[in-house]
């Protein structure tokens, strides 16, 4: 491995760990002011960001690289997103703890489905050497049986129950019990009927051009999907990026606080 | 990749900043004593009955985050959970909450603590029912359902960013009987758990849980900012499509120089023919 790097890994490795330490000394009040201002400067840098036109330079001190896309605060984006990534990397470790302490826990108190926590020891180890080694010649194989051969039909079996649920789901909704299931039902009938071949025989004697036209179930199928649903959806998405947008400032200006808005400060 | 974000012309910038002043204006009268009355959400009502009924059974809750990082969405998500982790504190019931992300893993489990020792009962907490399952969505799909079965949860809160997974866990919850609530602003999975669950909550009403929970100034007063914004998109709306309309009534249908207009107004700050846009 290059000798810089390895440094760089280092020094970033005694940074993070001196940080924590630093925060965890402390006290409560001092920890609280400190992650105010930083996730105000935070938000200040991504808001300035996108504020300023391309081009805008701050005394020429840090140039864009781009003049046509770029302010001077643009080449730090990248920078701040590394840092974050670094940061959840220190936290991987604390959810892989996790994991081994309550399965840890679990076989060697043999309570029931112990049998599980110990395939997840294997299943873990196996993984991260398989990982690791992967480079390996003799390890192709068993790289290639664990995540190609296991990993991803398991996944795969997972999301085929999608299917089956659907089914299900979809029987207890459209049972026509009230008004609104009665319209979800018509709506859903609608729509997969124009999905099959048998549903679109229905109204294939309609002529495909003129007014009539618009009454195959087809046309019908695009009306209910692309009018009623789009309209429902798009007010929907105003809601939530206004709500987004009322958290965003709530959370940037720290008007919620404590256990993660608990109480107002 | 390139992380850089699009920036904001000068008529976005003066839409944020109208926007932006409506809900912090709102928000300090409220503050100020000016606390608006919000209508009952039912979805929100019914977070009481399952931690209730959770009690009665005398078995536990589950609570799943979805799979978002730490952003709003989950922020707003673990705000629900504290306030269903202190309801379950105070009738001592369990609330196990799986999590597919490690930062949020660790977030998660302060919430929880504090919740229970708010309702001075730290004792109660229990670090493994935070649960970090897998970071992988069917893995982590696959873990729930587990969770749900062996546990045989009494009510199940989903509240978070979901994808495909979102119909697995809430028909993994139907199965075992558990009284399920739902809340997503990820439009495409609302049908599922329509279907699937007892109550949904979608669209605003998702960011309205913190306020109708609480019930405090702030949040109520954002809330009531958040109307006057849609009033004020709405306007906007209407103007714009009565005015596309006048003007294909007036040009004979051909709606490109208005379009082109609407394009230039809409994308123009100072600077940008000057760099060559």
């Amino acid at each position: 491995m290059n000798l810089v790097l390895l440094l760089k890994i280092l020094s970033g490795l005694a940074l993070g760990i001196g940080g924590l330490a630093l925060l965890q000394r402390l006290r409560s009040g001092e920890r609280r002011r400190l992650m105010v201002a930083l996730t105000f400067i935070a938000g200040l840098f991504f808001l300035l960001e996108f504020v300023l036109p391309p081009g805008t330079t701050f005394f020429g001190l840090v140039p864009p690289a781009d003049l046509t896309r770029d302010n001077f605060l643009s080449s730090w984006v990248e920078v701040i997103g590394n840092v974050v990534m670094v940061v959840g990397g220190f936290a991987f470790g604390l959810g892989l703890l996790n994991l081994a302490t309550i399965h840890g826990r679990t076989l060697f108190r043999a309570r029931a489905g112990w049998q599980n926590s110990l395939a997840f020891f294997v299943a873990m180890i196996a993984m991260t050497l398989a990982g690791l080694l992967k480079d390996h010649r003799a390890w192709v194989t068993v790289h290639d049986v664990l995540f190609q051969g296991l990993y991803q039909p398991l996944g795969a079996s997972v999301f085929s129950i999608l299917a089956f649920f659907i089914t299900t789901a979809a029987y207890r909704a459209f049972r026509v019990r009230s008004g609104e299931a009665t319209l979800m039902m018509i709506a859903a009938f609608i729509v997969m009927m124009a999905q099959v071949p048998i549903g679109m025989m229905m109204t294939n004697w309609l002529p495909t051009e003129g007014w009539a036209a618009s009454l195959r179930i087809e046309s019908i199928s695009n009306w209910v999907l692309t009018v009623l649903n789009m309209a429902a959806l798009r007010a929907v998405g105003f809601g939530i990026g206004v709500g987004w947008l009322a958290m965003s400032l709530r959370v940037w200006l720290s008007l919620e606080k404590g256990s993660y808005f608990g109480k107002e400060m | 990749m390139d992380l850089r974000l699009e920036h904001a012309s000068v008529a976005v910038l003066a839409l944020e900043l109208l926007l932006c002043g409506l809900i912090l204006g709102r928000i300090f009268a409220a503050r100020a004593g000016r606390v608006p009355f919000i209508r009952r959400i039912p979805g929100l009502a019914a977070i009481d009955e399952g931690v209730g009924r959770a009690t009665e059974m005398g078995r536990p809750i589950l609570f799943s985050l979805g799979l978002g990082g730490l952003d709003i969405v989950t922020l707003q998500a673990l705000a629900v959970l504290g306030h269903v982790a202190r309801v379950a504190a105070r009738y001592a019931s369990r609330v196990i909450v799986p999590v597919r992300d490690a930062v949020i893993f660790s977030v998660t489990e302060e919430v929880l603590r504090d919740a229970y020792t708010a309702e001075g009962k730290p004792e109660l907490f229990q670090p493994d029912d935070v649960r970090f399952l897998s970071d992988r969505q069917f893995a982590y799909a696959s873990g729930v359902m587990g969770i749900i079965n062996r546990e045989r949860t009494a009510s199940s809160f989903l509240f978070g960013t979901f994808y495909a997974e979102s119909l697995i866990l809430a028909e993994a919850g139907h199965q075992v009987g558990a009284l399920q609530v739902a809340g997503t602003p990820s439009t495409t999975q609302i049908p599922f758990f329509i279907a699937a669950c007892d109550y949904t909550i979608i669209g605003e009403e998702y960011y309205a849980a913190s306020a109708y929970l609480t019930q405090e100034p702030t949040f109520l007063g954002s809330l009531i900012g958040q109307d006057w914004s849609k009033i004020v998109l709405l306007s906007i709306l209407v103007v714009m499509v009565l005015a596309a309309t006048l003007w294909s009534l007036t040009h004979g249908g051909a709606m490109g120089d208005f379009e082109q207009g609407v394009k230039t107004f809409w994308e123009w700050f100072p600077g940008r023919a000057a760099a060559g846009q």
